[in-house]
């Protein structure tokens, strides 16, 4: 598995795999600053908590695409020069899935971890007021980093199963889009938790409530949600099935 | 020549599904745009103003960018793919043709999606019950203009394609470029920048509006826009490096 796993690495030399990761986390940070430029006292004083309700929706939106673009460039290799008929001579297929697989989750692993980091650091540096709420923010990474890697395995199910790698994409993009949309339908719960891109707001930790255009944040408050252990063991069950069908798929296939 | 290169992508996409992406994922904001819409309608009182805000919202900013980028990159990787280019560039025909073949076939699917965000719109506006009449000259110029943005989209996406090989690379560079439209636009300067162009001339609640005396200057900079990339394209497409 190592020496796959070297071989992968070595794959990727001049494909500017990890700057385009680290491009994505700048254009991920960007956005998030971008809102904190110029704090007014409002976002001094709700910092913390105003961050972990807006990140649900950036996450939403930016790291499944980070997800799609990931798997496709770690496996279109293989789909070029017909690749995969000569190295499933050399290992076994579901071997190749899993070496792929955990390059790919490190990649997506390293760069969430990175974020989080950065928006910590945020936080500390422009300043907001109040204990860092340590446990809340070790929930939001932990709730960032499984529906991260239950969609990365999705998209890299379609991005070895299929040659045309478009159809990962457009997955992606359709699930990605209602996803977005599940988060601002408060009125259906549900749709969030059916969809894995609605995972993120699903998992979200963080309401806001009374905030108007008049008043803005005068007489705004937060509520911590708590999130049903259920759910988390859904999500982790989804994970895997998703992994055993996607692996399952691939050892099938035709070559 | 140009009309036969036209066929020869009409049959390259024939048994592929990338098309009906255009046509599955404006169901998705219609859908869920005007169910937010009926969720929120105490706040939103524009009526049809409001339902489109919320059809046009995301899938400008983000999802119509990557679409298209997603499109131009399978239009130009169907050639890199089992020495495809090596036979094109050994026919008889222009590198500029086929570009323009490409950005023609591109463009008729960004016209396709633009249509049926107009007709869903309409349709959802009738569910939702609005009463008032629907804005029909709005809606034409909104999506007329939405798909000369996207064809300026095209263009770049297209040139981004022909000097990138790899299917992903210029896909990403869309979705930044979706988000520097957004940041563009809140500058006021979405009338400039190539990817505000679709918010723009859309009109999807973007931070800047595109007004009456707005409409020839948007044109103006989409045709420019067009042209340059078109004409950087094709040089670049007939000068590749097989």
């Amino acid at each position: 598995m190592i020496t796959l796993i070297k071989c992968e690495l070595k794959k990727l030399k001049g494909r500017y795999f990890f700057v385009m990761s680290a491009v994505f986390i700048m254009l991920y940070l960007a956005w998030v600053m971008h809102g904190y430029d110029k704090p007014s006292e409002a976002d001094l004083k709700f910092g913390w908590k105003l961050l972990l309700y807006q990140l649900p929706l950036i996450n939403t939106i930016l790291l499944p695409f980070i997800c799609s673009v990931t798997a496709s460039r770690l496996c279109e290799t293989e789909h070029s020069g017909n690749m995969l008929k000569q190295l499933c001579t050399l290992t076994s297929r579901g071997r190749l899935f899993d070496a792929k697989l955990f390059l790919g989750i490190l990649s997506v692993g390293i760069s969430v971890a990175v974020m989080w980091v950065c928006i910590v650091m945020l936080g500390f540096i422009k300043g907001f007021w109040g204990k860092f709420p340590v446990d809340l923010y070790i929930k939001y990474l932990i709730f960032t980093l499984l529906p991260t890697f239950e969609i990365y395995i999705l998209q890299h199910s379609l991005a070895l199963c299929f040659k045309n790698q478009s159809v990962g994409f457009f997955t992606g993009i359709a699930g990605e889009f209602a996803g977005v949309f599940s988060i601002f339908l408060q009125n259906v719960p549900w749709l969030r938790k059916l969809l894995i891109w609605g995972h993120y707001g699903a998992l979200d930790l963080m309401g806001m409530y009374g905030w108007t255009k008049e008043t803005k944040f005068e007489n705004v408050y937060f509520v911590t949600y708590d999130i049903s252990p259920i759910f988390i063991i859904f999500i982790i069950a989804s994970t895997v099935l998703i992994y055993l069908f996607g692996r399952y798929m691939f050892e099938r296939k035709e070559l | 020549m140009f009309f036969k290169l036209l066929k020869a992508e009409k049959m390259k996409l024939r048994h592929s599904p990338v098309w009906i992406a255009f046509l599955i994922l404006p169901v998705i904001p219609a859908i869920l745009g005007t169910a937010n819409y009926l969720c929120n309608i105490e706040i939103l009182k524009k009526e049809w103003y409001s339902l489109w805000t919320q059809h046009t919202l995301f899938t400008c900013y983000f999802f119509l960018p990557i679409l298209i980028g997603i499109f131009c990159s399978y239009l130009m990787h169907i050639e890199y793919t089992e020495g495809n280019l090596n036979k094109l560039l050994t026919m008889p025909v222009l590198g500029r043709t086929v570009f323009l073949s490409k950005l023609t076939v591109a463009s008729v699917m960004v016209l396709i999606s633009e249509t049926e965000i107009g007709l869903l719109f309409a349709v959802s506006g009738k569910i939702a019950g609005i009463v008032s009449p629907f804005p029909l000259k709005s809606v034409l110029l909104w999506c007329g203009l939405g798909t000369l943005g996207g064809m300026a989209v095209v263009s770049v996406q297209l040139l981004l394609s022909v000097f990138i090989k790899s299917f992903a690379a210029p896909v990403a560079l869309s979705l930044i470029g979706g988000i520097s439209g957004l940041a563009f636009l809140a500058k006021d300067l979405g009338d400039m920048w190539i990817y505000s162009l679709v918010d723009y001339g859309m009109n999807a609640n973007s931070p800047q509006q595109l007004t009456e005396n707005g409409y020839i200057p948007f044109i103006a900079v989409c045709v420019f826009y067009i042209a340059i990339f078109t004409a950087a394209g094709s040089f670049a497409f007939s000068h590749k490096d097989r």
